[in-house]
């Protein structure tokens, strides 16, 4: 990817940053006014970790795709179609029934937890190479399983209040977390995505075959251990905090994979640009409809992404039809 | 020198030891699953090393990745490449250099494809690319299945002129070929060594006929018995 490709995206996420800390306008202007403790306030404890969590999350879902698509040789591969992100929420809310929300700690691990079952789970039905029709079958396979154990969690849950708290973190949402909360996702998402840009190299000579990649060194049993383990870190890590945010791990590597003329490995970097800059977008937007509450940001990913993915589908099947 | 000791893959590569002399064109024939593209693995370190294999004195499992590349390289019967990347992206693969890149590109003839996908080039042109990925960094040894597969006659007629020189061991099916090519050639079947030998003499032997089940009478191979 070229500098000046590089620099569209990077102004585009830089604005979107802006945005999302200065919409409405009044609330900058206040930061100096006479209420200036109130404003300062609810930058820092609302604003700046909804910010922050838009960004880390939608790098990680799309530097994830990138990585996850890549390994398995498939532009449909991705943490929402995989049955990662569902794995996830299984996860946190089976741990959330046994512990409670209380502790973020547990919600982590349980989430990363339940994506890395997921994903094996993926590998062991699919298979390395996965087809299309096998990965998204298998994909499919895990998220129902995943996600009739996760009402069934839902369902036994002590209380209706406890039902509709996880029911509304389910659908995926940045709002009233906390700078902690934000932490909590963000120190172990970044740290995946740090190392995932390791694997760039890699998971290009990926694209000539295992073999060839094997004959160049590079040891694939490994490749694959690590982009499993740190795609459930960094996606399991966010979804505890967050929710399931669907699509965007899907839609920002092909948009990425542009910039790098089709290479699979280093569109690990611009497609976390891109992800973060897309979920920065989309939360400006859900704040922006006028709906009487906040709309669910993993709704209208999913009312954007969803056409989308039809398009990508209906695109694959003419080329193969030709 | 190539030094290759008891290689062996589990169920399709009986243990052997094997050396290959620098600049030897080396044929290797045999049936369906006699075991080409599994030695050929072994030797690439493909599956994990499956012995020990030394290229001027280099141990091959040891090697740091920059220097593998220098050391061997690998080309698949597969011509698929999974991603629509450019010919010249996929040549860059290989790791080699700019200049060396340009040189291959210009040995293969293949200035006007290096711009178009690869999913956009027809199955003959994307061999073309692959083996010129192959040979790009100059790799002491050469491992190639079935490099003439999908190659029209000419750049058969070619890429076996290219070859000679460069150390190459080369599976293939075309009997002829190998034996107005090869410096060497090696015989294959379930999972051994049958016959290892200069050409002529290895197709004078009884193991060609005993391997395939064919034979040459009147200059052209017939089914045995018909």
């Amino acid at each position: 990817m070229t500098g000046r490709a590089a620099c569209v995206p990077a102004f585009l996420l830089a604005a979107a940053v802006a945005l999302s800390l200065a919409v409405p306008w009044s609330d900058l202007a206040a930061l100096f006014g006479q209420d200036r403790g109130l404003a300062w306030a609810v930058l820092i404890e609302l604003r700046v970790p909804r910010t922050l969590l838009a960004l880390t999350y939608g790098a990680t879902l799309a530097a994830s795709g990138a990585a996850v698509q890549a390994l398995f040789a498939n532009p449909l591969a991705s943490p929402d179609l995989t049955g990662t992100t569902s794995g996830a929420a299984l996860g946190a809310v089976v741990t959330a029934y046994l512990i409670g929300l209380s502790s973020p700690v547990a919600l982590s691990i349980g989430a990363v937890a339940g994506a890395l079952g997921a994903l094996l789970l993926l590998l062991a039905l699919a298979g390395r190479r996965a087809e299309t029709a096998t990965l998204l079958l298998a994909g499919l396979a895990i998220s129902a399983l995943a996600g009739a154990l996760t009402t069934l969690a839902l369902a036994l849950a002590p209380s209706p209040f406890a039902f509709y708290d996880a029911y509304d973190w389910l659908m995926g949402s940045l709002v009233d977390r906390s700078l902690a909360q934000a932490a909590f996702a963000g120190f172990p998402a970044a740290a995946a995505i740090l190392l995932l840009l390791r694997l760039s190299r890699p998971l290009d000579a990926l694209a000539l075959g295992e073999e060839v990649a094997e004959s160049m060194g590079h040891d694939i049993v490994r490749l694959r251990r690590w982009v499993v383990c740190l795609t459930a870190v960094g996606v399991g890590a966010c979804v505890a905090i967050c929710g399931a945010i669907g699509f965007v791990g899907l839609v920002a590597p092909i948009f990425a994979r542009r910039l790098t003329g089709g290479h699979p490995g280093r569109a690990i970097w611009p497609a976390a640009l891109i992800g973060a800059l897309l979920l920065a977008a989309a939360d400006l937007a859900v704040r922006a409809v006028p709906l009487g509450r906040t709309l669910p940001i993993g709704v209208l990913t999913a009312l954007l992404g969803a056409p989308f993915f039809l398009w990508l589908v209906a695109n694959m099947r003419w080329r193969i039809g030709r | 020198m190539i030094r290759a000791t008891d290689i062996a893959l589990a169920g399709r590569l009986r243990p052997l030891s094997l050396e290959l002399e620098r600049g030897a064109l080396v044929c290797l024939v045999g049936p369906n699953g006699s075991g080409k593209t599994s030695l050929l693995h072994a030797l690439a370190g493909i599956g994990g090393p499956a012995g020990r294999v030394e290229i001027d004195g280099a141990d091959v499992a040891r090697a740091p990745r920059k220097q593998r590349t220098r050391l061997l390289s690998f080309l698949p019967a597969s011509r698929d490449i999974h991603w629509p990347l450019a010919g010249r992206d996929v040549i860059a693969l290989s790791g080699a250099s700019a200049a060396q890149i340009e040189a291959v590109i210009d040995l293969l003839d293949l200035e006007s494809l290096t711009t178009r996908r690869m999913d956009r080039l027809s199955t003959g042109e994307r061999s073309r690319i692959l083996i010129a990925r192959a040979l790009a960094a100059e790799p002491a040894l050469l491992l190639l299945d079935e490099p003439t597969a999908n190659l029209d006659p000419l750049w058969q007629l070619r890429l076996l002129d290219l070859l000679r020189g460069r150390t190459a061991l080369v599976a293939m099916h075309d009997l002829d070929a190998a034996l107005a090519n090869a410096d060497r050639l090696i015989v294959m079947n379930e999972g051994r060594v049958a016959a290892d030998g200069p050409p002529e003499e290895v197709m004078a032997g009884s193991s060609i006929g005993a391997v395939f089940g064919i034979e040459r009478s009147n200059g052209r191979w017939r089914a045995l018995g018909q």
